[in-house]
């Protein structure tokens, strides 16, 4: 599969938690291409389904974005800003934008000068003192934006780094979102000794929210949840990160231990190297939402590295994209019969 | 004026580092069917010989950014700059070097960072440019040490009459005086493209030592301030009002005969204001035995970041003001 093109499509559209509706459109497209049992749910998660019968494996990636929304229009018509996730405000100034309102604005973070003045140079800037510049009068700003509108980065094609690594916006998730649509396309061609539906969510970024509807929806016999993780960046300490060449699977109480050993073995089957991350409790995926829902749900979780994670500049390996691709398609492939034996618990 | 504009704005070319500035304006200048030449400083010099006034025009081809100062064990490379702010860094596309390599300027996920750390700056220390190398040996083999790093900021229009773009403070005024060069005027004229203004006005220097102009007009940025205040009020220079004449910069006060003769070409649409930084004009009045010299100013938003805005009818007034002021012979008014 044609990552770059895939990702290219999926992070120039516009999804910050709660406006999906952008994304959503390209996700069902590209489920349609594979199977026709694609559908939505009330909160507008996307759903697929391939194989038949025992067990249902559900495999799930959100769609959602970090963004901001409009709090407040000044007087000169400049924007103050909200964050809807987890934004760093310290990565905004000199950032573009785009203004979701009866048009699509571009826009520039700035600080308004008087402030900027004030503050001296080792003031960090806190959320509460950027603007959002639309270059517009303050009454053609008014024509177009409402508060409450939602504004993402500006919707950049993918850049092309050396060695096999892009950079861009909201590789968190569309990356393994992207993943999974290559895993879809590897399994559509084989014969299949389970279900496996493939779960496209909305608001991970709000608290993994969409997660819960999905699952008790989906009932599941097992799950894993697919998304990034931290790579080695400037500042960060090394039991916190993962080797971008590697895949990074998490362990500690929201992932089942059976279903980390079916992510491990498989890896090692098919000659994946991987490192694994101790999450004390919340591995910061959708697993966290799964796994307790419907009496409980055995978890995994995949992650896949990524520098410099909530800035516009998400930056990884595609080869990596691809092993995260493969070893979800040979996770499936394996289930069968003796998936329970699989789940039992060691003690 | 506008497409120039764009390919100007979107070209590296940080001070000392114009080359692809240089080769471009070369290229249009010679589609002319003028011979521009390169002095020892880089500056490029177009000469249209008149029987008029010696009247040098400037405009500066370099931008601020950064230079590449090392390489570290995981590929990722350390800098220098001149003078930028390093909260506008962070998260950012950058073109590295000759090829115009790309790259990024990450920050730490703010899941990793304690409170401590999110309520500080990320200084220069902390940032590097990151080109997906996995080592430095791989890095190693697309950038050297002393390469420019500028932002890969793409040229584009917001509303009606705003430009946004990287260095359009200097780029603007490359654009303007190529306009200006498919004019003929009386005077003996001088357009000169200028290297390292941001590391104090080095090019303008050499330049005004060959040339030895009689009157001396530089383009530059400056900073507007319009959205300064939360009432409304307009503080300093704003976007729209028209081109900047500096009555005062950091090495030179314009000449009131100047002045009065750029507002007269302007039919009055300019605003006055200071400049807090030097000027190619300013420099280049203090050079030989001295001469008359003003920078005539584009008002910036958010001058010195990786997306500066103008306003487009400010970019035509500037291009107006100075045509007419040459066409009318205006520079006869400037006399000791």
């Amino acid at each position: 599969m044609n990552l770059v093109e895939v990702l290219n499509e999926l992070i120039t559209a516009p999804g910050v938690s709660g406006n999906e509706g952008g994304v959503a459109d390209i996700v069902e497209e590209y489920f349609r291409k594979y199977t026709d049992d694609v559908w939505r749910d009330n909160l507008g998660s996307v759903f697929c389904r391939i194989g038949s019968g025992k067990p249902t494996l559900l495999l799930m990636a959100h769609m959602d974005e970090i963004g901001m929304i409009v709090q407040y229009i000044e007087e000169n018509g400049t924007l103050r800003l909200a964050a809807v996730g987890g934004v760093d405000p310290r990565t905004l100034p000199g950032s573009e934008v785009l203004v979701h309102g009866k048009k699509v604005c571009p826009g520039v973070i700035g600080v308004q000068p008087e402030e900027q003045n004030a503050a001296n140079a080792s003031y960090a800037y806190k959320m509460g003192d950027l603007v959002c510049d639309l270059g517009m009068d303050a009454d053609q700003v008014r024509e177009v934006v409402t508060v409450g509108d939602f504004v993402t980065f500006d919707n950049v094609p993918l850049l092309a780094l050396q060695d096999g690594y892009v950079s861009g916006k909201t590789m968190d998730d569309r990356a393994m979102v992207a993943g999974l649509f290559e895993t879809l396309e590897l399994l559509s061609r084989v014969k299949l000794n389970c279900t496996v539906i493939f779960a496209v969510s909305v608001q991970e970024e709000r608290g993994c929210l969409g997660a819960g509807p999905a699952t008790r929806q989906i009932m599941p016999d097992l799950a894993i949840a697919a998304d990034v993780g931290h790579a080695p960046m400037p500042g960060a300490r090394p039991e916190d990160v993962v080797d971008g060449e590697k895949l990074d699977f998490e362990t500690g109480g929201n992932v089942h231990p059976g279903m980390f050993s079916i992510l491990t073995e498989t890896a090692e089957a098919l000659g994946i190297d991987y490192e694994v991350e101790a999450a004390m409790a919340h591995t910061g995926t959708d697993a966290w939402t799964i796994q307790n829902q419907i009496g409980g749900v055995p978890t995994g979780v995949l992650c896949l590295p990524l520098r410099y994670m909530h800035t516009s500049v998400e930056t990884l390996s595609l080869q990596t994209l691809h092993k995260a691709a493969r070893l979800l398609a040979e996770v499936a492939i394996r289930l069968d019969d003796t998936w329970e034996e699989k789940l039992c618990w060691n003690d | 004026m506008l497409e120039r504009l764009k390919i100007l704005s979107e070209l590296p070319g940080i001070s000392g580092r114009e080359g692809a500035v240089r080769k471009y304006l070369m290229q249009e200048v010679k589609a002319m069917g003028l011979d521009p030449s390169v002095d020892a400083m880089g500056n490029v010099t177009v000469h249209k010989p008149g029987k008029g006034k010696r009247v040098l025009l400037c405009a500066h081809m370099d931008e601020k950014g950064l230079l590449a100062a090392g390489i570290r064990e995981d590929g990722l490379l350390c800098y220098r700059n001149n003078g930028l702010d390093p909260r506008v860094l962070v998260s950012k596309r950058v073109q590295v070097g000759p090829d115009r390599l790309a790259g990024v300027i990450g920050a730490k996920a703010n899941h990793l960072q304690s409170q401590a750390e999110r309520e500080s700056v990320l200084g220069h220390d902390q940032l590097f440019v990151d080109i997906g190398a996995k080592n430095k040996e791989s890095a190693a083999h697309h950038v050297k040490v002393g390469d420019g790093i500028a932002f890969a900021t793409k040229f584009g229009t917001l509303g009606e009459d705003t430009v946004k773009g990287k260095a359009l403070e200097g780029r603007i005024g490359c654009a303007v005086l190529l306009d200006l060069l498919t004019e003929a005027y009386d005077c003996d004229l001088f357009i000169v493209f200028t290297t390292m203004a941001h590391i104090g006005q080095r090019g303008i220097q050499a330049a005004a030592w060959n040339v030895k102009p009689e009157l001396v007009i530089s383009i530059e940025g400056v900073e507007a301030e319009e959205a300064a205040a939360a009432d409304g009020a307009a503080r300093g220079v704003s976007l729209g009002e028209g081109p900047v004449l500096c009555d005062m910069d950091r090495n030179n006060i314009a000449p009131k005969k100047l002045l009065h003769g750029l507002q007269q070409a302007a039919g009055g649409k300019v605003q006055h204001g200071a400049c807090k930084t030097g000027t190619d004009a300013g420099m280049a009045a203090l050079a030989l035995t001295g001469c008359y010299g003003v920078a005539a100013a584009l008002p910036c938003r958010r001058i010195y970041t990786p997306c500066e805005m103008a306003s487009i009818s400010d970019i035509y007034g500037m291009r107006e003001m100075l045509h007419a002021f040459l066409k009318e012979r205006r520079y006869d008014e400037v006399n000791v």
